[in-house]
């Protein structure tokens, strides 16, 4: 469960400073909020499409070391069950 | 407005409910009624979750949001989806494990029953209303631009739908339904966009161009739905019929100066291409500086943006995890395992959904900026396809959005109206399906009633506050409920009813229109920024104080809450029945 904790607040942290960061980068370098990449101002790149894909990362990376836990918490207390697969 | 725009709201009306008639069949006891058995499998009940998920707001709200405030009002789609990435992280797995029906039912399953299972019912009911009324709007506008009905027929007609169709399907039905609802929304919102995309072309506009007032790309003529001020930013030429500036025109060449202007109803303004687009008064007057200002301008907080913009952070993030029909969906999930698979899918979802309502927003603003000049923000997506296509085939496209809309307002509300004839019935009255029903009918009449006095708030605006009151009331509860161990019944009724009740506070003074400018404006506009800590700290600070009433089965619940399946299936052979193949896991009630 400690380990889990762990994972969990790991990836939280992650995904909530990239996302929190950007407008207080936004607020201090108000070059940022004025940037354009290609004519597409670069704030609606950020907000309209790149941070879905981080979202999916995080969330497919935590969904495996999540079952890789249980999967070895289950092989350690029942040494019976299927090996798991690390 | 259009015969294949009332065609199509008939035909998603009839089609959900014929699909959710297909559940009565199989609805026979109060357990199916609720939570469909939990037999769903996962990629069925991702579609389903986000079918009941996105809403009026994510579907007409945001992009009316994005065109007239600018692109800051994105942090309300990425909060949204965001919003699920908590929940996956915190507490999707540990929370079906834990087998309770409703968010009640987790805490009184918890922490005891005495008190906290009508002050979390309460507060059930109170976020499943506010919810319920931003649907009721969105449902009243669309009627109200496809039939030109008032705008309490339309908010009316869902609910008696919604009611009825719950009263007699339940959630067997409504599983089928949403699942059905989402795809029906995808196609809604991302086949227009496309075609309008490709019809609009990508030749470069001036209008994304930073701190440049948008421009007409093309000769246009605005009709005036209704007595408009608005000012120009230069002097210019335009065409005008009817009343403008206390005189009448009829179809001629006026040089308008750069300054307010008032506009009667009915006036058409026709403009040459390039001619500066005009600014209108009732809309926000930050809209055309600031566009691509990342932060959120409402004209309440225009004076602190980032404190604002972080508020809807908090409460978009973390108010997922404490929605009732959100959290009920995941005891559906046949065990832990499934219930992080689903959410993952309905990230995936969510994802995809979301890059629409950014497309038409920009398109709006490129190819359409006169729509924020003659009508409701909320109902800018409904008038961008009869804008840029004229003739059929931008009806037929406006018919599939409305249609989309519709099929938004009709999934979310029977959503929510499950949660809340739930909670009603299963926890405050006696058990049954005769009594959901009518519990289902009233929380709906209710809600109509309720939300024919909301109807000068914008759809994102209500959305994002039923969050608030979420993320700081439940969120607490759940995330605290499931990892601290020395969470206490005092402690947590503490905290939903101090950081809830002084969300709503906050909530219900900016309806009533208490604080204009600066701070206070900030603060009550958006509460989740101060609301949702308060909330965490007075729980932990209430349960230290109280450590003598923490429950005394705390290790068995935490146990079966993160043991894995394979193991706990294998405990109970073991210790109960051994011809049992699965653990019976009801919800420990009163």
């Amino acid at each position: 469960m400690r380990a889990q904790l762990g994972l969990s607040l790991m990836c939280l942290t992650f995904a909530l400073t990239v996302t929190a960061s950007f407008p207080v980068i936004a607020a201090m370098v108000p070059a940022v909020a004025k940037t354009t990449v290609a004519g597409v101002p670069l704030t609606l790149i950020v907000l309209g499409f790149a941070f879905y894909p981080v979202f999916l990362a995080v969330g497919w990376f935590y969904n495996r070391h999540a079952r890789q836990l249980e999967a070895r918490f289950t092989h350690l207390v029942d040494p019976a069950s299927r090996r798991p697969d690390v | 407005m259009s015969d294949a725009a009332i065609g199509a709201i008939a035909f998603v009306t009839l089609l959900t409910i014929i699909v959710g008639a297909r559940g009565i069949r199989v609805a026979r006891t109060p357990d199916d009624f609720m939570v469909a058995a939990r037999q769903v499998p996962p990629a069925l009940n991702a579609a389903a979750i986000s079918g009941e998920y996105l809403s009026a707001a994510s579907f007409l709200g945001i992009a009316g949001l994005v065109v007239v405030q600018g692109l800051g009002a994105l942090w309300y789609s990425v909060g949204y989806t965001a919003g699920y990435l908590v929940l996956l992280l915190l507490v999707a797995a540990p929370l079906r494990r834990f087998g309770a029906y409703t968010i009640p039912d987790f805490a009184v399953g918890r922490l005891g029953a005495r008190g906290l299972r009508q002050t979390a019912t309460a507060l059930v009911l109170v976020i499943g209303w506010f919810y319920l009324l931003p649907q009721m709007k969105g449902a009243g506008i669309t009627l109200q631009w496809v039939l030109g009905t008032p705008y309490w027929v339309g908010a009316a007609t869902l609910g008696v739908v919604v009611s009825c169709n719950i009263a007699m399907g339940g959630m067997k039905g409504i599983t089928f339904v949403q699942c059905f609802q989402y795809w029906l929304k995808l196609c809604a919102i991302g086949i227009p966009a496309l075609v309008l995309l490709f019809a609009a072309g990508h030749h470069s506009s001036p209008n994304l161009t930073p701190d440049r007032a948008p421009v007409f790309t093309r000769a246009t003529v605005v009709s005036m739905s209704q007595a408009t001020s608005f000012t120009l930013t230069r002097v210019q030429e335009a065409t005008v019929t009817g009343l403008l500036d206390q005189r009448t025109y009829r179809d001629q060449a006026v040089y308008l100066c750069a300054c307010r202007h008032v506009a009667g109803a009915d006036a058409r303004i026709g403009f040459a291409a390039g001619a500066s687009v005009p600014v209108s008064l009732a809309m926000e007057p930050s809209s055309s500086a600031s566009w691509d200002s990342p932060f959120l301008t409402s004209s309440a907080s225009g004076a602190h943006p980032l404190a604002a913009t972080y508020g809807v952070i908090i409460a978009t993030f973390f108010g997922a995890i404490g929605l009732p029909h959100i959290l009920v969906r995941f005891y559906t999930n046949p065990d832990g395992e499934a219930a992080r698979q689903t959410t993952l899918i309905v990230l995936l979802l969510l994802s995809t959904f979301y890059l629409f309502p950014t497309v038409l927003a920009v398109l709006t603003r490129l190819q359409a900026p006169q729509l924020y000049l003659s009508s409701d923000s909320d109902s800018v997506v409904l008038a961008l396809p009869g804008q840029l296509l004229p003739g059929l085939p931008g009806e037929l496209l406006a018919a599939l959005v409305a249609a989309g809309a519709f099929a938004a307002f009709l999934s979310t509300s029977s959503g929510l109206l499950v949660s809340v004839a739930g909670a009603l019935s299963h926890d405050l009255m006696k058990r049954g399906v005769t009594t959901f029903r009518w519990c289902a009918i009233t929380a709906g009449a209710v809600a109509t009633m309720a939300a024919l006095l909301v109807e000068p708030f914008s759809l994102a605006l209500l959305v994002g506050w039923a969050f608030a009151i979420a993320a700081s009331s439940f969120c607490p509860l759940m995330v605290l409920g499931i990892w601290w161990r020395r969470l206490t019944r005092i402690g947590a009724m503490a905290g939903i009813v101090i950081g809830g009740g002084c969300c709503l506070a906050a909530i219900l003074s900016t309806m009533l229109g208490a604080a204009a400018s600066g701070w206070g404006a900030v603060l009550t506009s958006q509460p989740a920024i101060w609301t949702v800590p308060l909330s965490f700290g007075v729980m932990i600070v209430v349960s230290l104080l109280t450590q003598g009433t923490v429950p005394a089965n705390v290790g068995q619940v935490m146990l079966r809450m993160h043991l894995p399946e394979a193991l706990s299936r294998q405990a109970y052979r073991t210790v109960s029945q051994p011809s049992r193949l699965a653990p019976d896991r009801r919800a420990p009630g009163p």
